[in-house]
């Protein structure tokens, strides 16, 4: 029987014992979670034993496609890495653009499944059915786009696509990044490093077969409907034609935007730098597969210290870590630093999030030279900053200290770095300031992946830009009522909706960005309804959204996460200094996670009770959580 | 009047939304696999290469009347005479573009046919990277694009070179 909608295969490579499976795509899976982090969730949490070490052979990689991948609906482009963090030790999720996940889909399969690990260094090459397990010797050791060209020449198909470690990965920098084409990234939690563990090099991608719909030419006309929809929020200034950069400045006037190392939320040193950006870098935009928006920019920095060749530029995250987190004001030193990053493999946010660490902790003096190799780690020099991040991507010196993640750096500096240190659950601290939109505290404190801007970041979007996401028939208040100051204990609900659908598009594994054009659940729903021939509204697809949040905290749970896990680090809670947060704190963030543990029906621990998870189809997990209290 | 599609490959986006449409509206179905135009990232520029209508098919073809041109719109057109079992795919060998395919599944050759008169990447392109014009204006329009293009990037940058090519020979 034809599983519409999905190429109906998934591969499991085991590199111990170099064999290769396909396996079928399970029908009741898919209903119940439909790909992405969904599917991969219930892998891992059938095949994992809890404590595994991240980068021992035990630990696997999920490499996940969803239903509508590749199949034309906007923001179908993505695929999801999920694993066992090497970073935080808990659920490690990580999305990503550009063309590979559509790409794996036309070569025949749902996703690919690597356990084990290769003595020697190894890439897959996944073409039109079938895979092969190809010798890497020749470019362990060499940076993201001399591998890129490597392999495509090697297997002769220049369009294929490939995904890559670079140095970074290969010596386990606990947030090295897998990276695809140079210019998307699945960056964060440490997928890199976990391939590398595997001494898997790169996957390689090609196909041309069809992605069966199950009702194509109503699916044509929907898809229709959905392109219009975007289009007329493009044309009244929604969506990100203007790339995730263009949101800088904004992000500034809202207090939003991590000054040196969180003290406070904005700087006007930056105010003119998207403009700057704009007239003097940039090239072009850049679409991934089946994108109206294409936020991807193209740029270069033409000549001087900081020159570059051209490739796909910075974006707001990266920008917000090399400049007013690190107290560094231009834009060049940004560009030659992400085009670093990009070429070792590293992520840019737990990167620079690293090296404002290293300056913070030089002024006050928890580390000196002599722990630096040398170096004066002062605010702000962009020398300094392009010198770190060769040091971390080799593991050098001083290098290899931050290379371990905020959380273990800080327990090896000791003294106050414990308490400067910026994470939750272990995940660096990205750059939308929670004391600028308060729903986003709990989202950072309860997200699965800790304190990651990739469920959350919507959640301040919607108070501070009024976006809504498409969720007011599901009952989000009107976005324009909402004051983003508050923490009455009723924005745990809007963190819960938003939550449960940031959640479910990364199982349909849709581009988040598609959620600000007019793109709400129903809309997606009934694509994948007539997709799939299944029948699901967006009330259905946001419970599936909690279902697998809900896993996710399960499988978390079983690695002993507790409520104390979910805390906030002090420093971001306490009032900011300057700009339109200017005294502006986080004091009842308490009251509000105990009001969202109640709506996720979770006990005081933080542990989902049996008979929601029943509740939700998940039955082994609830006799799993069950017997954990007994 | 005769048509022609004008390609901007500066603003190429690498979407690939016009081989969706196009693969829709000859297939009803989603698939870079029987699709007539192919995005080709060449270094730092990428863009559609499109069927230019030059009729290098049809001049190699071995059986008459296997491709013909559609004198309203000037798109050369696979009629039902064409046998690929009998010819070695004369006609894919032929084209300069890698725009022509032999579908395996119709057993026939498969080509750009603007649609019929109304083209689907051009109705899909959210850039506006391809345009459907008259013959005669590509020129100008590609004059006046290339000295844009100049201010930002060297020609040869902006344009691959089988799209100047193509272009030359509009
Ligand atoms: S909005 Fe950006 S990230 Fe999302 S699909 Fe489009 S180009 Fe990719
Ligand atoms: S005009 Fe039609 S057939 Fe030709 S390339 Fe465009 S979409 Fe395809
Ligand atoms: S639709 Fe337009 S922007 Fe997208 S790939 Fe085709 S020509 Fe480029």
């Amino acid at each position: 029987m034809v599983l519409y909608s999905y190429a109906g295969k998934i591969l499991r490579v085991n590199l111990s014992k170099k064999t290769i499976k396909a396996e079928d795509t399970r029908k009741d899976v898919a209903q119940l979670l439909l790909g992405g982090n969904g599917y991969a969730a219930k892998i891992l949490w059938d095949e994992l034993k809890p404590g595994v070490d991240p980068l021992s052979p035990e630990n696997k990689i999920v490499l996940m496609t969803g239903p509508i991948t590749g199949t034309g609906a906007p923001g179908s482009g993505f695929w999801e890495a999920c694993f066992k963090s090497p970073l935080t030790g808990v659920w490690g999720e990580s999305a990503c653009g550009g063309w590979w996940g559509p790409m794996l889909k036309f070569a025949g399969f749902d996703g690919i499944i690597i356990e084990g690990a290769s003595k020697d260094p190894v890439y897959l090459w996944v073409h039109d059915g079938e895979a092969e397990i190809k010798p890497a010797e020749g470019i362990w050791g060499q940076t993201v786009p001399k591998t890129e060209e490597a392999v495509r020449k090697e297997i002769g198909v220049p369009q294929a696509r490939v995904l890559s470690i670079g140095p970074a990965g290969e010596k386990l920098v606990r947030f090295a990044g897998i990276a695809v084409d140079l210019e998307r990234y699945a960056g964060r939690k440490g997928g890199g490093a976990l391939l590398g563990s595997k001494k898997v090099k790169a996957v390689a991608v090609y196909g041309e077969k069809e992605i069966p719909i199950a009702k194509p030419a109503e699916y044509g006309k929907a898809l229709k409907e959905c392109e219009q929809a975007v289009y007329a929020s493009l044309n009244s200034g929604g969506g990100f034609p203007n790339g995730t950069l263009g949101g800088y400045d904004g992000c500034n006037q809202f207090g939003d935007l991590p000054t040196k190392y969180g003290e406070t939320g904005s700087w006007e040193a930056v105010s003119d730098l998207y403009v700057n950006f704009v007239n003097k870098y940039l090239l072009k935009n850049r679409a991934c597969f089946g994108c109206m928006q294409a936020c991807g920019r193209v740029s270069r920095v033409e000549e001087g210290p900081f020159a570059t060749p051209v490739y796909g530029g910075p974006e707001y995250e990266t920008t917000a870590g090399f400049t007013t987190f690190a107290l560094q004001k231009d834009i060049e030193p940004v560009i030659k630093a992400n085009y670093l990053c990009n070429i070792y493999g590293l992520d840019t946010i737990s990167t620079s999030h690293m090296i404002a660490f290293a300056m913070i902790c030089y002024e006050k003096g928890l580390i000196t030279k002599k722990d630096t190799d040398g170096l004066e780690v002062k605010w702000g020099d962009a020398n300094v900053m392009i010198n770190l991040i060769e040091k971390i991507a080799y593991r050098e010196g001083f290098g290899d200290l931050l290379a371990e993640g905020v959380r273990r750096a800080a327990e090896k500096i000791g003294g106050d770095a414990q308490k400067i240190a910026l994470h939750v659950k272990g995940l660096e601290m990205p750059y939308h300031d929670p004391r600028a939109g308060k729903t986003q505290a709990i989202e950072y404190g309860t997200s699965n992946t800790g304190m990651d801007h990739f469920h959350a970041h919507e959640t301040l979007d919607v108070e501070c830009y009024g976006a809504d996401l498409g969720l007011i028939p599901f009952g989000l208040p009107d976005p324009k009522t909402i004051d983003r100051f508050s923490e009455d204990p009723s924005k745990a609900s809007i963190a819960k909706l938003v939550m449960d659908w940031g959640t479910v598009a990364d199982a349909l594994v849709i581009c988040k960005f598609h959620q600000y054009v007019n793109l709400g659940p129903d809309k997606y729903a009934k694509l994948l309804s007539l997709a799939t021939g299944w029948k699901i509204d967006g009330w259905e697809l946001l419970k599936i959204g909690d279902r697998i949040f809900n896993l996710g905290r399960a499988f978390n749970v079983r690695e002993g996460i507790r409520r104390k896990d979910d805390m906030l680090p002090p420093r971001i809670m306490q009032p900011a200094t300057t700009g339109s947060t200017k005294g502006v704190g986080i004091t009842n963030y308490e009251g509000m996670l105990n009001e969202f543990y109640k709506l996720e029906e979770w006990d005081e621990n933080g542990i989902p009770k049996p008979e929601k998870l029943k509740r939700l189809g998940l039955d082994d997990v609830a006799s799993y959580i069950a017997s954990l209290k007994a | 009047m005769m048509k022609a599609l004008f390609v901007d490959q500066e603003k190429c986006t690498g979407c690939r939304r016009c081989e969706l449409a196009c693969s829709f509206f000859h297939f009803q179905t989603y698939s870079l696999s029987r699709v007539r135009l192919h995005i080709v990232r060449d270094g730092e520029a990428e863009g559609p290469v499109v069927c230019v209508q030059c009729g290098l098919c049809q001049y190699a073809c071995p059986i008459k009347g296997a491709i013909i041109r559609n004198k309203k719109t000037g798109a050369f057109l696979v009629t039902a005479k064409c046998n690929p079992k009998s010819c070695n795919g004369e006609c894919v060998n032929a084209c300069p573009y890698g725009v022509i395919h032999i579908d395996l599944k119709l057993k026939r050759a498969i080509k750009c046919d603007f649609c019929g008169g109304s083209p689907s990447c051009v109705n899909a392109c959210p850039w506006n990277v391809i345009q459907y014009v008259d013959a005669g204006s590509p020129y100008a329009l590609n004059n006046k694009r290339v000295a844009e293009v100049r201010r930002r990037w060297s020609v040869e940058r902006a344009y691959t070179k089988s799209s100047l090519e193509a272009l030359k020979k509009v």
